[in-house]
């Protein structure tokens, strides 16, 4: 045992340097940054004010960039869920030839960067583009659907991307639940509805929690979607970061806010650990 | 009364060659316990799958109390079925998995629960209600699954191999517990194995499947006794098989004569529709071979009964048995199987011995 843990040890060392040297101490510097003074024109100042904090907290200007942010994230993580999960229930669960076509197509969007796939989306959703002909045509529009600079088109494209991750979490832990319980619920008299209410979604729903946990941390913390589609009309957390770090060089302003996002995502990946615990607990032993 | 009967069924997979299930018809009368036994890929999982209406047949028809079910869906068939891994609901309790079939009846919540709770009392364990199926043992998720599958009151109960996932004792104490159950509710079942012991021990009448084909039906007793081929003697209980061409037909008292390949010449049991120069295959049980000193040998070889002279070459106390692995001198090995309590002191591990055994206790299969 002494052995294996020094192996592991070793192996483990190379990644262990790189985070501590790349993200740990990184962040601690901006954590100390987040509480420097702001004086215009002398760059870093060294001190200790809890200005930067108290300016986000109390300002209603960036609550609700905070709000807005955590909107996009919820509705993107439901959208996902709710066009994922019955791909994913294919996915797992037919034995159709198509099957890895389809799996290869679920996966090939992660293949190509989120800026080419924003561009596309702009092309589509623009006021002339495919979707508002295709919408006028069929009548069910009267004048063109604003989704470029709104948050509706933030949601669109941003479903789009993160759709892979929904649907890549969900597949097998469908995939896991056995099929003898299905067997068994429809020889208990239940209809094919029935049993996946009562049995195949139930024991889903960890990995529900899993996706959708996994969805809104990476919606909330998107950059180039919202600043492409969104523009300068839809604030996010990450656009705001960027335009006071770079524009107004206040690092010490950007640094908090930047913290603020990192408590809230973290306090999410937490519970998307223990939802994916919780997907162990109703193992049954053998 | 017939509760269940099968009709010429048939099943051919998919992308398969061969039919799983060949042609199989068979009658089960109320409140009957039928095992289906045969080795694995035997055909016996897919017949039981049939009539729980998970795989559909690719011919014939299954009728239950003469309603034909065949096209019917699993949930419409009200059959009962436990199955090999249980399959109980990991997210109900108790109590929950076996009310479930019920509240898919339908049936109002109170009397579910009052049938539920009944049902965990006749197998044991109403105290457990409230525990899901990870804090029970293997055993008592057997009984919650048996539970289940009876609470609805199925015409028929199918058992998928329900006792392979247990230990040996477990095993043993389930067998009279499901019979119990079986006899005390008087429910038809079919009871998949592929353990001969276990299907000796609980059926009414086995069916012995080979390669998707019922090679015979009958008590325990009459399987074990008089099996119809050498699959089937070979498959339940154990067996010794003396292969050989038949010299002689029975003329007279006198009973046929074999020339084993070796050169032995036996007495043997004659069959209809023998010819002389045929190849036949004798079969005698372990415990109906005698051991003898050497020295009775030949003496002893009258017609109606075998004696050949063998080396000892294995002797294992197998408790209440003796079993002992004899050599004959063409290089045939018999088992000879006799009671602790009257094994000779006189036939040990590497002495010769005569190995005796009345042709009325020997078995004949034309090959």
């Amino acid at each position: 045992m002494e052995g294996t843990k020094r192996t592991v040890f070793w192996l483990v060392l190379p990644m262990l340097l790189e985070v501590v040297a790349l993200f740990v101490i990184p962040l601690l510097v901006l954590f100390r940054y987040s509480f420097y003074p702001f004086v215009p024109g002398q760059g870093l100042v060294t001190g200790f004010v809890l200005k930067n904090y108290s300016k986000f907290l109390f300002d209603s200007y960036y609550l609700e960039i905070l709000v807005r942010t955590l909107w996009l994230g919820f509705l993107v993580a439901f959208f996902a869920l709710l066009l994922g999960y019955p791909l994913a229930l294919f996915l797992a669960k037919s034995n159709s030839r198509f099957k890895t076509v389809l799996l290869i197509l679920v996966v090939l969007p992660l293949l190509s960067s989120a800026v080419i796939r924003t561009y596309g989306w702009m092309i589509l959703l623009g006021t002339n583009g495919l979707v508002n002909k295709l919408l006028l045509q069929l009548g069910l529009v009267s004048a063109p659907v604003k989704f470029m600079y709104t948050l509706r088109g933030v949601v669109v494209a941003l479903t789009e991307v993160l759709l892979p991750f929904m649907v890549l979490t969900l597949v097998p832990v469908i995939r896991n639940i056995d099929r003898s319980l299905e067997e068994a619920a429809l020889g208990l008299g239940a209809s094919k509805l029935r049993t996946f209410l009562t049995v195949v979604f139930p024991l889903s729903l960890p990995g529900v929690a899993a996706g959708s946990i996994f969805v809104f941390v990476l919606a909330i913390s998107s950059f180039v979607t919202p600043s492409l589609m969104g523009g300068p009309s839809v604030r996010v957390m990450s656009s705001l970061v960027r335009e006071q770090a770079i524009s107004l060089l206040n690092w010490p302003f950007a640094a908090a806010v930047s913290l603020v996002l990192l408590v809230v995502v973290t306090t999410l990946v937490a519970l998307y650990q223990r939802a994916l615990i919780s997907a162990g607990k109703w193992e049954v032993p053998k | 009364m017939v509760d269940l009967e099968l009709r010429s069924v048939s099943k051919k997979y998919a992308g398969s060659e061969v039919l799983a299930v060949n042609n199989v018809s068979l009658e089960i009368e109320k409140g009957e316990l039928l095992c289906l036994l045969g080795p694995s890929g035997c055909g016996k999982t897919t017949l039981l799958r049939m009539i729980a209406g998970f795989v559909e047949p690719t011919a014939g028809s299954i009728l239950v109390k003469g309603q034909d079910i065949t096209q019917l869906p699993p949930n419409k068939r009200n059959l009962g079925m436990v199955f090999q891994s249980y399959a109980l609901f990991p997210h109900m309790t108790v109590l929950a998995n076996v009310e479930y079939g019920l509240r898919m009846r339908r049936i109002p919540r109170t009397e579910a629960r009052t049938r539920a709770r009944e049902m965990l009392e006749m197998v044991g364990l109403l105290e457990l209600e409230h525990r899901y199926p990870r804090q029970l043992s293997g055993g008592q998720q057997q009984r919650v699954a048996l539970a289940r599958a009876m609470v609805i009151l199925p015409q028929v109960l199918l058992l998928d191999e329900p006792l392979s996932n247990l230990d040996a004792k477990l095993r043993q104490q389930m067998r009279i517990e499901i019979r119990r159950i079986q006899k005390e509710v008087g429910i038809t079942s079919i009871f998949v194995t592929h353990d001969q012991e276990e299907a000796l021990t609980l059926a009414d009448r086995i069916v012995v499947m080979d390669k998707g084909e019922v090679r015979q039906v009958g008590s325990p007793q009459d399987v074990y006794d008089h099996p119809v081929s050498r699959f089937v003697a070979n498959f339940i209980g154990t067996c010794n098989f003396l292969n050989g061409v038949l010299e002689a037909l029975p003329a007279g008292s006198e009973p046929a004569v074999l020339k084993t390949d070796s050169g032995l010449r036996l007495w043997c049991k004659g069959v209809p529709g023998l010819a002389t120069g045929q190849r036949l295959c004798v079969a005698v049980r372990p415990e109906h071979l005698e051991l003898a000193p050497a020295a009775e040998a030949e003496r002893e070889s009258a017609p109606g009964v075998n004696a050949v002279r063998g080396r000892i070459e294995h002797v294992s106390h197998l408790g209440s048995i003796v079993e002992y692995h004899v050599v004959l001198p063409g290089g045939e090995r018999l088992r000879v199987q006799q009671q602790s309590a009257q094994s000779a002191p006189s036939v040990a591990e590497g002495g010769t011995a005569t190995v005796k055994w009345a042709v009325q206790s020997s078995m004949c299969f034309p090959e």
